[in-house]
């Protein structure tokens, strides 16, 4: 039996992902193929899963182009590969035209599948150097038994022409191509079997910008003519802003921030987003540079913050309810706490370390208390006391660590509508789905999530 | 201005391959002085590569360096003569290679690549490969070397040094690992560091980090640098002064300023026009039409009059060499391109010619195929 369509069905939504989630093992996941013996004792074993993708919701609507941005590593191609089943998914569900494609198996999830194509990111290695690019673009019809011989030799030479290729080509080898021209051969095998949605993973990332250019302008150009649907995946911002309608932000396995593009890029409410936009460069000397820097590294998907998964590196994570201090008193601790975690001095001595993060403003009351207590944990060179008086007393304490935010809001610009989960949030929130009880970042958020698309 | 720290005049880098000649380098001029950030700028293939190991004089066969000049520190890395017969022979300053490998490389000049797998050893420690390096480049002891690597990784800010030190590349993220080749690369405090794409494959917020950490050590040590990327964001944020290459050649060469507000080239025009824009939407891109051609059978004229969109006729029959744009004799804005008055050939009375930028939508597409990576 085919199920139709998850609970808050949407008639104009082409995709809908549910709760979507892919975990690796670690061995299976992304070490694995890596030797393991004595002679290399570096690699080491852990048990606990990856989560590369740890509960996603989003829909596509018909026609539209969805971008979906974040740092790599993120999750991006995995979040790809389980929406079209490329991948199993751990949990969740995904709904092609109304159906789960869990519920599907043989003949109709083939048809379906020849509906939903991918064009992957390297369009060297995507393409057989053995095979010709006529056959090349012809393959996804065999395998479908579309047309005939004759009829697919047409339709590939047509297809060669409408991607912007001669073609005269289509009996050359991907070699003699550039970069931009496998793009452009990848697109017409995608396009032959009359996909109505195509998933694209950094199609233009390896290309120059010139080139990028002109494959951009090509994919919306057969956007128009086709009727398709993308999910366009990237980590270039300049490039989502330029081809998406709607845009998401993803960051360690979720989805941090989705809105219409112009909403997104103009009135971001998420500080992940926002420090993603203050950190592209622009092309202008006279723009003085990119403004705030993130600081640290994504941490591992093995074992996720616990809350909001950007809050070890987030620039507004919120002071805990219990303690009254001042918001640079705060803002001085939290970024003493992470110097702290990344040892990134050796001095010992409190006071120059007062004067050097605590200049303009001291934690006073209960805080300043602990604050003294772990300077003095450094002062007898036990940084590891210090580490868990802050960690433990401060920052595992704030709202952003013991809930996982989920909050829709009005948009200022269109009337898309706007999904952030951040707390920062809570108060202008028309919807939420805050689930208390997230402590080790395992939770999902409640079954109302709020849909930030329809 | 002083002396330059490096200049290179009318360099020639050529490989000669089965299919013929490949000129990658083909007659550059650039300086760069004290303090300097120079950008090399240009799409994949345009010999940026090339042109830096050639400062190195690193270049392989079937590479070979055939003419022109490189003088580092009033030293001569590269320099020909002629002999009695006619024939080309080194100059008897010319560094030899041992100097090359003892004293100039890594000590003096240090390179960083785009892709840090490639310097680092996956088998050795982070820390130990440092220390190493300190120890037999700066004549220090294991113990004095070890604390010189710990703080040189604090200063480029990899978190918790002390343990880091430990631990394998493959450890690192990619971001860490090309700031302990920064690291490397500032370890002999050399006069001047080559970037070929350091950061290229990372992710903006990455990037943005290593070019502020970059920003702060060159001001702190006053180390010259050439930066090589294809990103025109990149050379606006770090560069004081810029080269643009298009196939073999410097067709324009400015200061960062002058390069964005004041651009001379087509090219240089075209590359700003086609990039997407991070802070508006742009509706439409105008894309360069075609592809750069091979650097083995380069278009006669201006090699660029095929996509140029400003091209006449005189373009496919002048090959216009760089000129001073500004009037000064400074020589602080140059271009090759002969629409300007500078040159003076008739370019204005000269027909346009019918190129691949007046060209339809599957202008994109060239006859030679292949594309230099
Ligand atoms: N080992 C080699 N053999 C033959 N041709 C080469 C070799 N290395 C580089 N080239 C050619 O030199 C030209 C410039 O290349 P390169 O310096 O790598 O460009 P960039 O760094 O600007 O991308 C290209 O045409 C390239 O194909
Ligand atoms: S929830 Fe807290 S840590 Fe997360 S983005 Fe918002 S303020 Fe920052
Ligand atoms: S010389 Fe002619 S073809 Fe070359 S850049 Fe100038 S106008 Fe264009
Ligand atoms: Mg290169």
């Amino acid at each position: 039996m085919t199920k139709v369509g998850p609970p808050e069905s949407d008639p104009e939504a082409l995709l809908q992902v549910r709760n979507l989630k892919k975990h690796f093992d670690n061995e299976s996941g992304l070490l694995a193929g890596v030797q393991l013996d004595d002679e290399f004792p570096y690699v080491s074993r852990s048990t606990s899963d990856v989560r590369a993708v740890d509960g996603v919701d989003f829909d596509i609507k018909e026609g539209e182009t969805l971008g979906l941005v974040g740092e790599s590593g993120c999750g991006k191609s995995t979040l790809a590969r389980t929406v079209l089943r490329l991948l199993e998914p751990t949990e969740g569900s995904v709904y092609f035209q109304g159906k789960d494609l869990a519920s599907l198996s043989g003949e109709p999830l083939r048809r379906m599948r020849k509906n939903m194509q991918m064009i992957f990111q390297d369009p060297q290695s995507s393409l057989d150097p053995r095979m010709k690019v006529g056959p090349i673009v012809e393959e996804p019809m065999k395998a479908h038994g579309m047309l005939d011989e004759e009829g697919r030799e047409a339709r590939a030479k047509e297809l060669l022409e409408k991607v912007g290729l001669d073609p005269q080509h289509y009996n050359r080898y991907p070699h003699a191509f550039s970069g931009g021209q496998r793009q452009r051969v990848n697109l017409a095998r995608a396009l032959s079997v009359n996909p109505d949605f195509i998933v694209c993973d950094e199609p233009v990332s390896a290309l120059d910008v010139s080139i990028q250019a002109q494959v951009l302008n090509t994919m919306e150009e057969l956007q128009e003519e086709f009727d398709l649907t993308y999910l366009f995946i990237a980590h270039d911002l300049s490039v989502i802003r330029h081809i998406s309608d709607r845009v998401a932000v993803m960051y360690l396995g979720n989805i941090v921030e989705l809105a219409d593009k112009e909403e997104l890029f103009e009135n971001p409410q998420h500080p992940y987003t926002q420090a993603l936009l203050d950190a592209i460069p622009v092309p202008d000397p006279r723009s003085g540079g990119r403004t705030a820097l993130l600081s640290g590294d994504v941490p591992s998907p093995i074992d996720p913050p616990s809350g909001c998964r950007f809050r070890t590196r987030c620039p507004k994570v919120i002071q805990p309810e219990e303690y009254d201090m001042s918001d640079g008193a705060w803002r001085n601790l939290v970024e003493f706490q992470r110097a702290v975690e990344r040892r990134a001095f050796e001095e010992t001595d409190p006071d120059v370390l007062r004067s050097r993060y605590f200049q303009d403003a001291v934690p006073s009351g209960d805080a300043g208390t602990l604050l003294d207590e772990a300077l003095g944990h450094i002062e007898r060179d036990k940084f590891e006391d210090a580490e868990r008086i802050l960690v433990e007393r401060f920052a595992d304490q704030s709202v952003c660590a013991t809930a996982r935010p989920a909050y829709e809001i009005e948009s200022e610009i269109g009337d898309g509508r706007h999904y952030s989960a951040c707390h920062l949030r809570r108060d202008e929130a028309v919807a939420t789905a805050v689930d208390e009880a997230t402590v080790g970042g395992a939770a999902r958020p409640g079954t109302e999530a709020p849909e930030a698309d329809d | 201005m002083s002396e330059p720290l490096l200049s290179v005049r009318d360099l020639k880098t050529q490989f000669f391959t089965e299919d013929g000649t490949v000129r990658a380098v083909d007659g550059i001029s650039f300086d760069v002085h004290e303090g300097e950030i120079v950008g090399l700028v240009g799409e994949s293939g345009a010999g940026k590569s090339v042109a830096t190991s050639s400062i190195l004089r690193l270049v392989d066969s079937p590479g070979e360096i055939v003419g022109g000049e490189i003088k580092f520190k009033g030293e001569t890395i590269f320099g020909l003569e002629e002999d009695g017969g006619g024939e080309l022979r080194p100059r008897d300053e010319m560094l030899t290679e041992e100097e090359m490998r003892k004293r100039i490389r890594g000590r003096e000049i240090a390179i960083i690549f785009q892709d840090p797998m490639e310097s680092l050893n996956p088998v050795f420690t982070v820390g130990g490969q440092l220390r190493e390096f300190i120890e037999i480049n700066r004549d220090l002891g294991t113990d004095e070397a070890k604390g010189e690597a710990i703080d040189i990784l604090r200063e480029v800010g990899i978190p918790a040094p002390e343990s880091r030190y430990d631990e394998y590349p493959h450890q690192f993220s990619g971001g860490m690992r090309q700031r302990v080749l920064i690291a490397m690369a500032l370890a002999c405090q050399p006069d001047l560091i080559i970037a070929d794409e350091p950061t290229t494959a990372l992710d903006v917020t990455v990037e943005g980090e290593i070019l502020e950490m970059v920003k702060d050590l060159q001001e702190k040590y006053d180390t010259s640098f050439i930066w090589v990327t294809h990103d025109m964001s990149v050379v606006a944020e770090i560069c004081d002064r810029v080269n643009v290459m298009y196939l073999g050649e410097i067709i324009e060469q400015a200061e960062v300023d002058d390069l964005f507000y004041d651009t001379k080239h087509p090219y240089t025009s075209a590359l700003l026009d086609s990039m997407p824009r991070p802070d508006e939407t742009v509706d439409e891109l105008r894309p360069i039409k075609g592809v750069m051609p091979e650097a083995i059978d380069p278009p006669s004229g201006c090699r660029f009059h095929s996509p140029c969109p400003e091209a006449r006729e005189v373009c496919r029959e002048v090959h216009p060499e760089p000129r001073e744009m500004s009037g000064d004799a400074e020589g602080t804005h140059t271009a090759a391109c002969v629409k300007h008055d500078a040159f003076d050939i008739g370019y204005d009375t000269s027909p346009p010619i019918d190129t691949e930028a007046t060209g339809g939508f599957s202008a994109g597409f060239t006859e030679t195929g292949g594309e230099a990576e």
